[in-house]
């Protein structure tokens, strides 16, 4: 019996050689493979194997051309910068702030143990950070500098205000007192409408009022919450509440 | 990898029985299972990147909707780790082959039992795709051929599927599919005329004389 050629060898219609075409050169997507890896649980490191990466590169250098590709990695680069910007400058302002709470402290125990602090403030890390942090505002405050007093609008003493503000209404609410705590965070929006930690302060409200027996308002509240930012790390806690 | 089977603790010395020195045998079976599980692993893997291509255009040609290649892909290859121990060296492919073929047939019945809900048939292409020069567009030419495929005859598009996109011979078809060359070629035959048929329905007034 003699083995036919193949359609697409013997044909002379477009039509027909286009569609075999199609057929004969399809191929899964990139995300398909790591997908299918994954459901295996082949996911690992190797499944992004110089091989595969080279593969995904390739094809989709081929879909989306150069322009495409780079404005891609451009864009990429721009997301990534903003995080790593903030976690820059959060790490040198807490830094700084560590830096007086030990200052702080060492010039009440003397000379001596301020020399030693100073030096092994960069090694150590602090840790309760929004403890410190607090006392850094309370410290901060108290201390003898004429430039504390003038209370400076430095982005790390507003941050540790709210950081005491909510740690207040925080410490009310573990006692048993919901009522101060809800005052606490009246007084706490505001002095910071716009503060940067207005989320912490919400889910603290909708624990203050589930303990002072503001059950239907908590609930509200936090549906409200859930919806706004179902995708925040409070949610959870705020889950969790109800 | 084969692991040594003898003990130290067998063999004899001036001084008594050798210390044992290899690990117990119950350790040795832990082990066993172990590197056999990474051997899994490793041919899975290699299954994976060696022919997931292929079992992604076999689902597509035999009917399972663009849709659904992701998750009948994972079907496919599941249902292969689950049965790697009946897999022969050499024979990954056409065991995957076999298993695809089964998925797709699934996927077919699948939307066979939707169409008989939803009572709206899919939009004619005929008129729509049948200028030159939506000939060379791929997803209009992938979405024709879906349409000549989905009109054919299961066993008939199975048999068209392996020989024209996949280049299998017939006798490779037979031994797959477990029936005789002659109704493999049988089928092919008219596999074929059916498709040329049905392509020349689809160019309609546009057809070439």
């Amino acid at each position: 019996m003699m083995e036919p050629r193949r359609l697409h060898e013997e044909s002379t219609s477009d039509l027909e050689r286009a569609l075999l075409n199609a057929g004969a050169t399809y191929r899964c997507s990139s995300g398909a493979r790591m997908k299918t890896l994954a459901a295996l649980g082949l996911a690992g490191s190797a499944a992004l194997s110089a091989g595969a990466i080279g593969v995904s590169a390739t094809s989709l250098l081929t879909k989306w051309g150069w322009p495409k590709l780079l404005l891609t990695v451009a864009a990429i680069g721009a997301v990534t910068a903003v995080p790593l910007g903030y976690y820059v400058w959060h790490r040198h302002n807490s830094h700084l702030a560590y830096t007086a709470v030990t200052a702080t402290v060492a010039k009440s125990n003397g000379p001596e143990t301020f020399a030693l602090q100073s030096e092994n403030s960069q090694l150590s890390v602090p840790t309760q950070p929004a403890v410190a942090a607090a006392e850094v505002g309370n410290d901060v405050k108290s201390a003898p500098s004429p430039r504390v007093e003038t209370k400076p609008e430095t982005p790390t003493s507003a941050l540790s205000e709210e950081l005491t503000a909510l740690d207040g209404a925080r410490s009310l609410l573990a006692q048993g007192d919901a009522s101060g705590a809800l005052s606490r965070l009246d007084a706490y929006n505001k002095s910071f409408p716009r503060g940067r930690l207005q989320l912490e302060g919400e889910v603290l409200r909708i624990d203050a009022l589930m303990k002072s027996g503001q059950t239907d308002l908590a609930k509200k509240r936090a549906q409200a919450f859930l919806s706004k930012h179902p995708n925040s790390v409070l949610a959870s806690r705020v889950k969790g509440l109800l | 990898m084969t692991l040594p089977l003898i003990h130290a603790s067998e063999q004899q010395t001036p001084r008594g029985p050798a210390i044992r020195l290899l690990p117990s045998p119950i350790k040795t079976a832990t082990l066993r299972q172990v590197v056999s599980s990474r051997e899994k692993d490793e041919r899975l893997r290699g299954m994976v990147d060696k022919h997931i291509d292929f079992v992604a255009r076999v689902l597509r040609n035999a009917g399972t909707p663009e849709a659904e290649v992701d998750d009948d892909l994972q079907r496919t290859f599941i249902t292969a780790a689950k049965r790697m121990n009946d897999i022969r060296h050499g024979a990954e492919k056409s065991f995957l082959l076999q298993i695809a073929l089964r998925v797709a047939a699934h996927a077919r019945r699948t939307i066979a039992r939707r169409r008989e809900v939803q009572t709206e048939d899919p939009p004619d292409l005929v008129e729509s795709f049948a200028t030159p020069e939506q000939l060379t567009d791929q997803r209009q030419a992938r979405l024709m051929l879906d349409r000549v495929l989905d009109q054919m005859d299961a066993d008939l598009r199975t048999i068209f599927v392996l020989h024209e996109f996949e280049e299998m011979n017939m006798s490779e078809i037979a031994d797959v599919l477990e029936i005789p060359r002659g109704t493999v070629a049988s089928r092919l035959r008219r596999a074929r005329l059916e498709f040329r048929e049905r392509v020349i329905a689809l160019q309609g007034p546009h057809r070439p004389r």
